[in-house]
């Protein structure tokens, strides 16, 4: 009769859990299912209940949602390195936002991944490499300085500084540096912001 | 015994209540290690079956600000096209240009003019327009050069020009200012004989 109580009391105070937790778990189990949308709902929700990965896990939802500008702002609430596969997301989001070096540096830091892992990271580097390969046109060092300023102007500072940076590698490896200083400038408004975790 | 056994029953109770109690309070507070680990445990895998390379054959944005790739490409295109179009009307205007100076030239010379003559500019002058007449042809042989050719050489020497029937403009345009002279009728077969007949 007690064991019967203290069971029954013992499910009570199981079920009663964080339901951070439960929409977290409810969440992988959509992403793994490939049902992205839902994924995202349980992550957001898992995130307004307190839980702080979830903001990255969204992130990785995003991704393959192809919203790769919202999964950049998600994925900066997060630093790098603490888990390789959601460095791969992050690399990932970068790549698809067109932010080229962005995702290098973050296939770079997967130092400790798995062979699988470790092979996609080697297949996507050099896809990077090609695209860098050749000197940035001038067109496309204003195209990142103009969506560095447009994102700026939409309050979107995350995605402001990581296209300003952009901006600034690809015109460094310019001869004339065209665009560098536009970006820079443009930076210093922009990065306090972004750093601040302002994404929005 | 049995009051001892109940005082721990009821112990534990209020243990579990409280315990209850307590997770309820802290919904909103950052999950608690096992839950985190269960749930980060089960994104990671279903992070890793999701795992896809992004697609390949990405290039630097370079189009103008705030154009879209597809923008860029359907302006480029059109901008050949008119360039092409352009070419064309240029290269049909000379022709018949020519055409007509030939016709005025005939005429000009036009004591001995007969009707065989006439057949024979006409003749000569079809067969320009099949050998290089359409627009398109024209501007293929601009794009080569070899009209240049043609018209340096027709210009300084008429007769020069007459042999040059065995390709390319000049060699039109010479069967044609040959035929006119002579009016045989036959101009293009026999270079020399444009020539000659340039020279008298």
């Amino acid at each position: 009769m007690i064991a019967r109580a203290l069971l029954t009391l013992a499910t009570f105070a199981v079920s009663a859990g964080p339901a951070a937790g439960e929409h977290l778990l409810a969440g992988a189990g959509a992403f793994r299912d490939g049902h992205f949308d839902s994924a995202l709902v349980e992550f957001r929700v898992a995130e307004r209940l307190g839980a702080p990965e979830a903001t990255a896990y969204a992130g990785a939802a995003l991704v393959k949602l192809g919203r790769a500008e919202e999964a950049v702002e998600a994925f900066a609430a997060s630093p790098p390195g603490d888990d390789e596969l959601l460095d791969w997301y992050r690399a990932v989001a970068c790549y698809d936002a067109k932010l080229f070096t962005c995702a290098d540096r973050a296939l770079a830091g997967i130092e400790r991944a798995g062979p699988k892992v470790a092979a996609e990271v080697g297949r996507l580097r050099a896809e990077i490499a090609r695209v860098l390969g050749p000197e940035p046109a001038v067109a496309s060092v204003d195209w990142y300085v103009s969506r560095c300023e447009g994102r700026r102007a939409e309050g979107r500072v995350v995605l402001a500084a990581a296209y300003c940076r952009e901006a600034v590698a690809l015109g460094g490896r310019r001869p004339d540096h065209h665009g560098v200083a536009r970006a820079s400038a443009a930076l210093l408004h922009v990065e306090p912001a972004s750093l601040h975790g302002a994404s929005r | 015994m049995k009051t001892k056994k109940l005082f721990y029953a009821g112990a534990a109770v209020a243990l579990l209540l409280s315990g209850s109690a307590r997770a309820e309070d802290t919904q909103q507070m950052p999950m608690q290690p096992s839950g985190t680990d269960a749930a980060h445990a089960a994104m990671h895998e279903a992070m890793q079956h999701q795992m896809t390379m992004p697609p390949t054959g990405a290039q630097m944005p370079a189009e103008m600000p705030g154009m879209s790739d597809h923008a860029s490409a359907t302006a480029t295109r059109a901008h050949e096209h008119a360039a092409q179009v352009q070419q064309q009307h240029r290269e049909a205007a000379r022709e018949r240009a020519m055409k007509l100076g030939a016709q005025d030239a005939t005429m000009a010379r036009g004591g001995a003019m007969h009707g065989g003559t006439m057949g024979a500019t006409n003749h000569a002058g079809t067969g320009m327009m099949s050998d290089t007449g359409t627009a398109q042809q024209g501007a293929g042989m601009m794009r080569t050069g070899d009209m240049h050719g043609g018209s340096s050489g027709m210009m300084p020497s008429g007769g020069g020009m007459m042999g040059g029937q065995t390709g390319g403009t000049s060699g039109s345009g010479g069967g044609m200012m040959g035929g006119t002279s002579t009016g045989t009728g036959t101009p293009s077969t026999t270079p020399s004989g444009g020539g000659t007949m340039m020279g008298k």
